[in-house]
């Protein structure tokens, strides 16, 4: 018999381009460009974070710190000033049309660099929505002030009683001559009270499918009707609010696509929502942190802890992330092909999200019993101990925002039992 | 539609390597040499030496396919280590000549297949005789793998004096008879080997020293590359039976599959799955002369050994008692994966190595 000298290498990803071919002593590895492009970039990336991100939010980012408006929209202000405020979408729309492996470079440059990550809401969420689905002028409206980071968004999706199941939401819009008029509550709104716009769904008609009747409507957050109350929540940081809508008044150009057909705009949506480009390299730099602290812990308490589980188990954590990276390249490949993703993402945030709250929980148990103790600094401060117990909490909204992992496991089981 | 396994490198190899082993699941024929019959024996051997001139691709998807199966056949070690070895060889002394006969036929070279990551190398010393023309061997290898159809073993030891590596060609009528015989947890048949002053002419050690240690280091990782695309091949297809078996099988007068908590811990092998099929993407990028590669490698095989044996364990509980028969293709992967956590080194000893490497000139 003779041997096939090289076969086709199955990535599932798609129309990838043709691969170098390969023997044992060659790397074998797939190239869009040569090595030294990718290199130059990389070091062009790395001089533009050192140069443009101020030190003081790096510092932030680099030890888990919470991030505002203030900060995001300036970092965002800059990023778009070198043309690059858009990594994932068409050069039309004001994009890059960097292919994936840049894409990541990116991600991974801007991560290690310990810059803020693109704010997800506006270029990574409704903005891709608006291209496909909004009319030309939408588009004209809204894309550029995401772009530069002049306008800031939320997402009003959940309600009381609607939150893995979304599809049961009430909150009602009633067509009155040019307007809507909006009643109902949205509740965990991120970023809610320093938004401009909140992209909603909001029920328009009552069909008999649930998921029929629901419209997508962009809300100004400035419109007479609406308060926001802020949630407290268990790590101790304001994220997440309640906004109430009372007779919200909305003229009916702020309707996304078709009345009532907004189930789809909000699937296509959420694939992006589960889909951050950005999540692996940020776990991977929180490794680093975990890493540092458990090599540092274990010097320290070598006589009264034993910290090698933990360090075997940040062993397996580093293992699964070069898994979840390759996981990752696939889905983006798929997207940017335009490719139905199936259950990529969800299977992605599964990983993701566990793989998070495993390592913060390593951190914890590092840190040891004052973590427990010395939480919420009265005088304002913070110091590293406060801040893994942050994210310790923050972090357990990781299985449960943007789709629970009950609901995750459901979309994946339907999709590999193909019922 | 339903989860299906994709091939790592599609293709016919690919293809050939799967009918075969659907075709011999559960019984394996014994009269003839399956490896030299279906031409994988010479996959890695170079054109001018006679072989196919086939790459890692070609050998990853012979893998592949055995592995949807669980066929357990001593691939890695006549197919992918043999080869690296001798070509190792050829280039201080004789390889090329023991190559050329594995691809025209003649000969059939393996290495005893081990759970020992150095390949067996630290169980045996050799000590040159007095007279300088030969040396001894002494030591044991337990739980070995020998091969029905092999005609010489590559033994692996260190030398006494200097503690120096060595590599032999033994004929493999001249290996001790074993002192013991076993099944393996994948149902191979493997031995204990004890050698007592086993004498081994000077001409049948075919490398020692630093290029004996290269060869050696070269082969380790390799056989953990091999091991790990064994082990995903069978993750995805162990996934493949249970979602199959949860599809038809009825209790409660309802399809299996209709339970959540059975979906969702099945939904768990999913993501398992696809993430040890990333990290081993990821290894597979790489070449094995990578100066990273033995790293990742050793972090590959603590992570699987994690991962398959948390596939293995849930597909047993999802099937049931069915997941007790070896009757079933499921059960028999979950037996694969359980063994090859074991083979070459188990997880505990890369999780040490990783946490405490050794410099390389230390």
């Amino acid at each position: 018999m003779r041997l096939k000298k090289n076969g086709r290498r199955s990535t599932r990803a798609g129309n990838l381009p043709p691969q170098k071919p390969s023997n044992i002593d060659i790397t074998m590895n797939s190239t869009l460009k040569d090595d030294a492009f990718y290199e130059a970039f990389r070091r062009e990336l790395f001089a533009f974070a050192d140069e443009q991100c101020p030190p003081e939010v790096r510092a932030v980012v680099a030890n888990g710190g919470k991030l505002g408006r203030e900060q995001y929209s300036a970092w965002q202000k800059k990023v778009f000033a070198r043309g690059w405020g858009a990594p994932s979408w068409p050069v039309e729309h004001g994009g890059t049309g960097w292919d994936v492996k840049q894409r990541l470079i990116f991600e991974e440059v801007m991560a290690q660099s310990h810059c803020p990550p693109i704010y997800h809401h506006g270029i990574g969420h409704i903005g891709p929505v608006i291209m496909k689905f909004g009319t030309p002028a939408q588009q004209q409206r809204f894309l550029p002030r995401i772009l530069d980071g002049s306008e800031w968004w939320c997402q009003g999706y959940s309600e009381p009683g609607s939150g893995s199941d979304l599809a049961s939401l009430r909150t009602s819009a009633l067509r009155d001559g040019e307007h809507y008029v909006i009643n109902g509550q949205k509740m965990w709104t991120s970023h809610a009270h320093e938004a401009d716009m909140m992209y909603t769904l909001v029920r328009t008609a009552k069909e008999t499918r649930k998921q029929d009747g629901i419209s997508l409507i962009l809300i100004p957050l400035d419109t007479p009707g609406i308060s926001i109350r802020p949630i407290r929540t268990i790590d101790g940081w304001h994220h997440v609010n309640e906004v109430f809508l009372t007779d919200v008044r909305v003229h009916h150009s702020h309707l996304v696509g078709e009345e009532g057909r907004a189930w789809r705009y909000a699937k296509y949506l959420l694939d992006r929502e589960r889909l951050p480009p950005a999540s692996v390299s940020r776990l991977t730099l929180l490794w680093q942190r975990a890493k540092l602290l458990i090599d540092a812990q274990t010097s320290k308490d070598a006589n009264t802890r034993d910290l090698s589980s933990l360090s075997h188990r940040l062993l397996l954590i580093e293992g699964a992330l070069l898994g979840a990276r390759e996981m990752l390249s696939s889905a983006t490949e798929a997207l940017m092909q335009q490719q139905p993703l199936g259950m990529k993402p969800s299977a992605l945030k599964l990983q993701c999200s566990d793989l998070a709250q495993q390592l913060v929980e390593l951190a914890i148990d590092a840190v040891g019993p004052e973590v427990a103790t010395r939480f919420i600094h009265l005088d304002g401060t913070e110091d590293d101990t406060a801040l893994w117990a942050h994210n310790y909490l923050y972090f357990r909204s990781r299985t449960i925002a943007g789709g629970t992992t009950e609901v995750q496991r459901n979309v994946v089981a339907r999709e590999i039992f193909g019922e | 539609m339903t989860f299906t396994t994709q091939a790592l490198v599609d293709g016919p190899v690919f293809d050939s390597a799967l009918r075969f082993a659907a075709a011999y699941s559960k019984q394996q024929p014994t009269n003839i040499d399956s490896i030299v019959e279906m031409g994988w024996a010479a996959t890695l051997i170079s054109e001018q030496e006679g072989g196919a001139g086939g790459s890692l691709d070609d050998l990853v998807a012979i893998i592949d396919g055995l592995g949807q199966h669980a066929i357990a056949l001593p691939l890695l070690e006549r197919c992918a280590l043999i080869p690296l070895l001798l070509a190792a060889i050829e280039q201080s002394s004789s390889g090329r000549q023991w190559l050329t006969g594995i691809a025209d036929g003649t000969y059939a070279i393996s290495t005893l297949s081990t759970t020992q990551p150095d390949l067996g190398q630290s169980a045996l010393t050799a000590t040159r005789d007095s007279g300088g023309d030969r040396f001894s061997l002494q030591g044991n290898l337990q739980g070995a793998m020998l091969c029905a159809h092999a005609t010489h073993y590559l033994i692996f030891a260190k030398q006494t004096s200097s503690d120096e590596a060595l590599i032999f060609l033994v004929a493999a009528a001249e290996l001790p008879a074993p002192t013991k015989h076993y099944r393996s947890i994948d149902g191979v048949q493997t031995v204990d080997l004890t050698f007592e002053n086993t004498a081994v002419p000077n001409r049948q050690c075919l490398i020692q020293g630093p290029e004996a240690v290269a060869a050696i280091t070269a082969a380790q990782n390799m056989a953990l590359l091999a091991t790990s695309v064994d082990t995903v091949s069978a993750m995805g297809s162990l996934l493949e039976q249970t979602i199959q078996y949860l599809k038809t099988r009825t209790q409660f007068e309802v399809t299996l599959s209709s339970f959540q908590a059975l979906r969702h811990r099945t939904v768990e092998m999913y993501v398992r799955y696809e993430s040890a099929r990333g990290m081993l993407q990821e290894c597979l990028r790489h070449s094995l002369t990578d100066t990273d590669q033995p790293r990742r490698l050793a972090l590959l095989k603590l992570c699987l050994g994690e991962a398959a044996r948390f596939s293995a364990q849930a597909a047993i509980q999802l099937h049931g008692g069915m997941g007790m028969s070896e009757e079933t293709l499921a059960a028999r992967l979950a037996q694969r994966l359980i063994t090859n956590e074991y083979r070459y080194g188990d997880r505990l000893f890369y999780a040490k190595a990783l946490r405490h490497p050794v410099e390389p000139n230390a």
